[in-house]
């Protein structure tokens, strides 16, 4: 794995020009000293923090990118890409319209932690859009949602909800949104982004074409990727396979970098390869930090018919990394999805 | 200058209020001030009334987890307004931070964090206040002031 192709980013990130605790600046270098290569900017209703993109960027390194995050009284809503939109016009009544003029304007919408207090200790934190959980067919039109967010009951609900929504098939894509609003949050964040890019683009081009795709992994640390082969087709993340032959007679390579740029982190227990789709789960291979080769890089092949079982139309695979020891079995990332037409 | 005193009520939680006001030609600054409170309401059977009225997605047990959460960690009610800021062109910006005195300032040169500098444009504005969070009434006062050169 080469992790020049990889960009390590937050989605999700607040600054004095809403209601954050430190400037652009600041923030940036918190970023660069953990490592980031880039970070959204995703104030309230504002993309105010912008006009100190490039300034800022010259002097840290770490590439400002534009977002915001509408913040109205019934969920917040995150775009990605520059365009900012009266948010006061957007409520229930007005969602479809309003996800219809952003995309318009090529922004990627994404739902910002679907799983939270609201009312009364904070307006508008828990997504209502969808009518609590009711209606589900009022979130079709977004490109995202996080995933990893807020506290263990809320990523495991936030994950309920992206298989369903998976299982619907829709083509949504899973962030870990660290929603920092100080430089410690930052400092003491346990997961990121991980971005495929093309290394011969400037991040500011190559980081929203991957999150547009949904070439993307939430991870604690690892690398972790994975390739679809049925013939001469080959599918990766934010791919759709639209060839004739059955998935199943295909091949699928995992492959993981243990601890990207420090093998000096924690590496103990058992880690497993986990094979997700809408049939369910199939655990492919366990392997431990004394397997994997000098660059920390473990591969595992095998043929899709085995995993992927029958029933249903297939509509979607993606792969889970675990951890176990005696005590805890940890999810250490998660890629997004291949898509079956 | 322009002065809009009001009061809002619980029952405008959830809600917005269009304040407008123009920009004259030869204008080269904005200024807006808006005050409002009370900021913190210290009730804490208040509290426990609007988790019991408003959390209903939430079953009996874990209502009283968040009653014990919010001692546990000394939350307190706060009134919340959201200001947004639109121009002839559009968006000119947002506060939504929870300072209940703030001072919003647009120029070409400088603008408030939240704000887009620029030469504020001839025309119809308007100052959008966003009823984000309202326990107890509140008095508002918003004053929009015109600055020319120094």
């Amino acid at each position: 794995m080469n992790r020049k192709e990889w960009a390590r980013i937050h989605t999700h990130i607040h600054t004095l020009h809403s209601d954050g605790d430190n400037s652009l600046l600041e923030m940036a270098k918190a970023h660069g000293d953990r490592g980031f290569d880039a970070f959204y900017v995703t104030d309230h209703n504002t993309t105010s923090a912008m006009t100190e993109a490039v300034a800022v960027k010259d002097k840290t390194g770490v590439t400002i990118l534009p977002g915001v995050e509408y913040t109205t009284f019934y969920g917040h809503i995150l775009s990605y890409g520059g365009f900012l939109a009266d948010w006061t016009e957007l409520s229930p009544m007005t969602l479809t319209v309003f996800l219809d003029k952003i995309k318009g304007e090529g922004e990627v919408s994404g739902i910002a932690h679907y799983h939270c207090l609201g009312y009364p200790v904070c307006t508008g934190c828990r997504f209502e859009f969808d009518g609590s959980g009711t209606d589900h067919d009022k979130l079709t039109g977004f490109d995202t949602m996080e995933v990893w967010h807020g506290d263990r009951e809320s990523w495991d609900v936030n994950h309920h909800l992206w298989t369903e929504l998976l299982n619907r098939g829709q083509q949504i894509t899973a962030l870990a949104g660290l929603d920092a609003h100080t430089i410690e949050e930052v400092k003491n964040s346990c997961f990121a982004n991980l971005v495929k890019i093309d290394p011969a683009l400037p991040l500011e081009e190559s980081i929203p074409v991957g999150l547009k795709k949904g070439a993307l992994v939430l991870s604690r640390r690892e690398l972790l990727d994975f390739n679809v082969q049925v013939d001469d087709i080959s599918c990766s993340m934010g791919d759709i396979y639209k060839g004739r032959k059955a998935p199943g007679e295909g091949r699928i390579t995992i492959n993981c970098q243990v601890a990207p740029g420090n093998p000096t982190e924690d590496t103990g227990g058992k880690y497993s390869f986990m094979v997700v789709t809408n049939r369910g789960r199939a655990k492919v291979c366990s392997f431990s930090w004394e397997e994997t080769d000098s660059q920390g890089e473990f591969s595992w092949t095998g043929t899709m018919g085995a995993l992927t079982g029958s029933g249903d139309k297939l509509l979607w695979l993606h792969v889970e990394l675990s951890r176990e020891d005696y005590f805890s079995r940890e999810i250490r990332a998660i890629t997004n999805s291949v898509y079956f037409a | 200058m322009k002065k809009y005193s009001f009061s809002l009520t619980p029952a405008d939680h959830k809600t917005h209020r269009s304040l407008p006001f123009t920009v004259i030609p030869g204008q080269t600054k904005l200024l807006l001030t808006v005050d409002y409170s009370p900021k913190v309401i210290e009730n804490r059977g208040l509290f426990n009334r609007m988790v019991d009225r408003e959390a209903v997605h939430l079953s009996l047990e874990e209502r009283e987890k968040l009653k014990r959460l919010g001692v546990d960690q000394s939350w307190t009610l706060s009134n919340l307004l959201s200001l947004t800021l639109i121009s002839p062109r559009g968006v000119a910006g947002c506060a939504h931070r929870s300072d209940n005195h703030q001072i919003i300032e647009i120029g070409e040169e400088f603008a408030t964090p939240g704000f887009f500098p620029c030469k504020p444009e001839r025309g119809e504005w308007k100052l959008i206040v966003s009823v984000s969070s309202l326990y107890e009434e509140a008095q508002v006062e918003i004053v929009i002031g015109e600055r020319n050169h120094e």
